[in-house]
């Protein structure tokens, strides 16, 4: 695989906008997952992991062809994720009824199930407590356990993505658990 | 429970599969004797696998055309070298 994005990678360099495609091809679903998990909103999910991808082909010139690509291009999805996270109004809650609608809430607006294969493993009403709990943590926490336990990624490759010490990576996934752990005991 | 945060650090050392062999039966050790450290590990080890089970989600169709057609037109000096 990563013989494969390597070479790919090189044609972009070169100004192949074709073989950009393949990277797309590959690495979409992941990118978009990150997206809507940050933010759990499909269209902003959509809009940020397509930036996401832009950003990455703009800026394809830095990108070191020895590092790994997943890496680097899953830090523009978070950083552009959380960027989004904090330009939206504090006072959001899914839960809260949609202004001129009669008890519509945010969450009759998240159809997510569209996205699931036909054999439905979790409900969707699971489902949406899954979401519905990771958007409860703190952003910096969020980003932290999205990536272990979403993504399922080394705490070192997580520190090399949000560019912080793995130590505070720890920390911060110890403290998205408890945080965790502390709401499903009262749920 | 005077126990707690030293257990809790070590049970958060377990989770991240970072405990020696001697840590990881140390916790088993005191889980054995201490009723509230067990709950409580459990109680995290539940919410690792509430997460986990978050099905997998997929970039919606036309993803990959989408940002083709975004993309910014090729550099001059590019298509010069060609």
């Amino acid at each position: 695989m990563d013989a494969i994005v390597k070479r790919i990678i090189k044609q972009v360099k070169k100004g192949d906008h074709n073989a950009f495609g393949e990277i797309v091809e590959l690495y979409k679903d992941k990118v978009y997952h990150i997206s809507y998990r940050m933010l759990g909103n499909k269209q902003e999910a959509e809009d940020v992991a397509q930036e996401a991808f832009i950003r990455a082909f703009t800026n394809i010139d830095r990108f070191e062809i020895n590092r790994k690509f997943s890496t680097w291009l899953y830090r523009i999805a978070t950083n552009l994720a959380i960027d989004r996270l904090r330009k939206k109004r504090p006072d959001y809650y899914l839960d809260a009824e949609i202004a001129g609608t009669e008890g519509l809430t945010m969450y009759s607006q998240l159809a997510a199930n569209e996205e699931l294969p036909d054999e439905k493993v979790v409900s969707i009403e699971t489902q949406q407590g899954i979401q519905q709990e990771i958007l409860n943590l703190p952003p910096k926490y969020r980003s932290a356990i999205i990536l272990k336990y979403i993504q399922e990624l080394s705490l070192k490759e997580i520190s090399e993505i949000l560019e912080l010490p793995v130590a505070t990576v720890k920390t911060r996934i110890h403290r998205g658990r408890e945080a965790l752990r502390k709401r499903l005991r009262n749920g | 429970m005077k126990c707690e945060k030293e257990a809790v650090l070590l049970m958060h050392k377990v989770l991240d599969q970072e405990a020696t062999a001697t840590e990881k039966l140390q916790l088993n050790y005191h889980l054995k004797s201490c009723a509230d450290c067990r709950d409580y590990f459990e109680e995290l080890r539940e919410a690792e696998s509430f997460l986990q089970s978050a099905p997998e989600v997929r970039a919606p169709n036309g993803f990959t055309s989408k940002v083709m057609a975004q993309l910014p037109a090729e550099k001059k000096t590019v298509r010069f070298k060609r």
